[in-house]
């Protein structure tokens, strides 16, 4: 049902808000069809790439690219043919039901036109693969918070694209759903960006990673190359044991540092 | 779901001219609301017998129009209330967010003050709307996309243009026309004839068909203007325009009836719950409502009380503020 994965890149990305750089000359590549994570601490700029990827913000200089070309310079309506974005809360107070939530995805399809059987089919499927067919008629207002997250990418899986990007997805969700969540992105053929605060879950899924920190990247690539011991001390200032699973994935535990001056001291070399 | 909302729309739909027919019969001289059919029917050119020229006159020229335009007003506000409360996600927004009915009785009391007649106070009112609006676009510059923004700069210039008003009433000093400003500013429709329900039919309409064009933006935008925008709509065009669009329709409306309250805010949220959040069916839904709301309250304010007539807003508040109250109970009962 999807294409093949479309190709994002991050060209010398750079964000400012009121004069401070949120993002700060980030490159990257996302390999075509995978599932990629961008991980980091909070404020490490994580959801302004996502967000810049999807076109929805302006850098301030370089370019997100979307097959080759600048996502901004795209009409919206073909962008949103081939990315859906999953925000981390969608404010709404509106008595709006679950299968007219789900329905919005296929606006990029259908433009003034009336509903089609395959908008129909795949609000349905969207609704089956997120296990939500059983809310359908119950209105958003009264959904729980883990509720409104499955819905909203329901919402994203009906709009079809080869691309899927997502801001936190596990958020809210309860231990099986974000396991579910975590296969089924993991399975899709379309390409997955996902900015994610669990390395243990980004490690186990997760094809490729981009670790980022105070805005820049520090590390990109297959997960045993960025989870390593040294780059998660330096980044989450934690003291963390990787071994490597018998599937060649890492196996990441963490603890807290040991609070001495000396390790303090050490980190500020390190950043700078 | 489809049905019921077909359902609705086609109940809305026989209410409305059945309710206009009894609403015109309604009055001191009361006429059948066949003989209301016949007589407007032989005005429109079939061959019955109108009735005679007194009852007739009543009809034609004072009662017709009249519950018109209450249809009209009621139709428009309740769409510009719709479209503000998805584009703002503000379920309290209504059409006069914008601080177009402030400006609008600035306007119109400048006009009554400087006397220039009956004709200058509708157009007095709705320059004075429009300039409320540039006030507010002016404070919004390029930041339309922040509902907090819109709303607060509409605060202000409301705020800004009550003080003109009272400025200049306190300033004139005429205890009649202080009179004939205070009634005007709680709304009637008292002085409707056939130039007004033209002017009001054709912003509405026009209104009522650039909002139902945009009815999947409408629905994607009351979700966030993040998710209209990786939908594929541009909502900072969207919002421009149909800021604009309310505008300029309630600024009409308004001039020709004054600021008549909470149809605009109340008729939006009773629709959504009998038709449901999709604007393609919410919007006409919303707007038939509000006619046949807005002819019957109408209906209320100039027979309840014989020959003293009451001014619409005051019985729109009347009835509009305990339904309010019941729907905020209803909104936090539900988790």
């Amino acid at each position: 049902m999807r294409g093949p994965g479309t190709a994002h890149a991050a060209r010398s990305l750079a964000w400012t808000a009121s004069g401070r750089a949120i993002v700060d000359g980030v490159t990257f590549a996302v390999p075509p069809g995978r599932f990629t994570a961008l991980i980091g601490p909070n404020g490490s700029g994580k959801s302004t790439v996502l967000r810049l990827l999807a076109g929805l913000r302006r850098p301030s200089s370089g370019h997100a690219l979307l097959d080759g070309s600048d996502v901004t310079a795209l009409k919206r309506r073909d962008v949103a043919r081939r990315l859906a974005f999953v925000a981390q809360e969608t404010v709404s107070d509106l008595d709006t039901t679950v299968s007219e939530v789900v329905m919005l995805g296929r606006a990029p399809h259908r433009g003034r036109s009336a509903t089609t059987e395959e908008d129909i089919r795949a609000v349905g499927q969207a609704m089956a693969a997120m296990g939500v067919t059983a809310l359908a008629d119950r209105s958003w207002a009264s959904l729980s918070g883990g509720e409104r997250q499955r819905v909203n990418i329901a919402r994203a899986l009906a709009q079809q694209t080869p691309a899927l990007l997502l801001d936190e997805p596990t958020n809210h969700l309860d231990i099986s759903h974000r396991l579910d969540l975590m296969e089924m992105l993991s399975r899709t053929a379309a390409t997955v960006v996902a900015a994610l605060h669990e390395l243990d879950l980004a490690a186990r899924y997760c094809d490729h990673l981009v670790l980022l920190h105070a805005g820049r990247v520090v590390a990109a690539g297959p997960p045993i190359t960025v989870l390593t011991p040294r780059l998660l001390e330096q980044v989450y200032q934690v003291r963390a044991t990787v071994n490597q699973s018998p599937d060649g994935r890492p196996d990441v535990r963490l603890a807290p540092l040991p609070r001495t001056p000396s390790s303090r001291a050490s980190n500020d070399t390190s950043r700078s | 779901m489809l049905s019921r909302s077909t359902l609705v729309l086609v109940c809305c739909g026989a209410l409305l001219p059945l309710s206009a027919l009894v609403a015109v019969g309604t009055g001191s001289a009361d006429i059948p609301p066949l003989d209301v059919a016949r007589t407007i029917g032989a005005h429109l050119g079939a061959p019955w017998e109108a009735l005679p020229p007194l009852r007739d006159s009543i009809v034609w020229n004072l009662r017709l129009p009249r519950v018109l335009l209450a249809a009209l007003v009621g139709a428009g506000l309740a769409v510009c209330g719709t479209v503000l409360q998805a584009v703002t996600r503000n379920p309290l927004a209504d059409p006069y967010l914008l601080g177009v009915s402030a400006g609008a009785s600035t306007g119109a009391v400048l006009v009554l003050v400087l006397g220039f007649g009956a004709l200058g106070l509708p157009v007095g009112a709705f320059t004075g709307a429009m300039a409320a609006f540039g006030c507010v676009l002016l404070l919004l510059g390029r930041s339309l996309g922040s509902a907090t923004k819109v709303v607060l700069s509409g605060v202000v210039a409301s705020q800004l243009f009550s003080a003109l008003t009272s400025l200049v009433v306190v300033r004139s000093g005429d205890a009649e026309r202080t009179r004939a400003v205070t009634f005007w500013l709680l709304g009637s429709l008292a002085s409707a004839d056939w130039t007004s329900v033209s002017v009001c039919t054709a912003t509405t309409t026009a209104g009522l068909l650039v909002c139902l064009l945009h009815a999947r933006h409408l629905d994607a935008l009351a979700f966030g203007r993040e998710t209209a925008s990786t939908l594929g709509f541009s909502p900072h065009r969207t919002e421009m325009l149909l800021y604009g669009t309310t505008a300029v329709v309630t600024g009409a409306l308004v001039a020709a009836s004054g600021a008549i309250g909470f149809v605009g805010l109340l008729v939006p949220h009773a629709a959504r719950m009998l038709a449901g959040a999709a604007h393609r069916v919410l919007l006409p839904s919303s707007a038939l409502l509000g006619a046949v709301f807005l002819i019957w309250a109408d209906t209320a304010a100039r027979s309840l009380f014989g020959a003293q007539e009451l001014p619409v807003g005051v019985l729109t508040a009347l009835l509009g503020v305990p339904a309010f109250a019941a729907l905020l109970r209803r909104r936090t009962a539900t988790p």
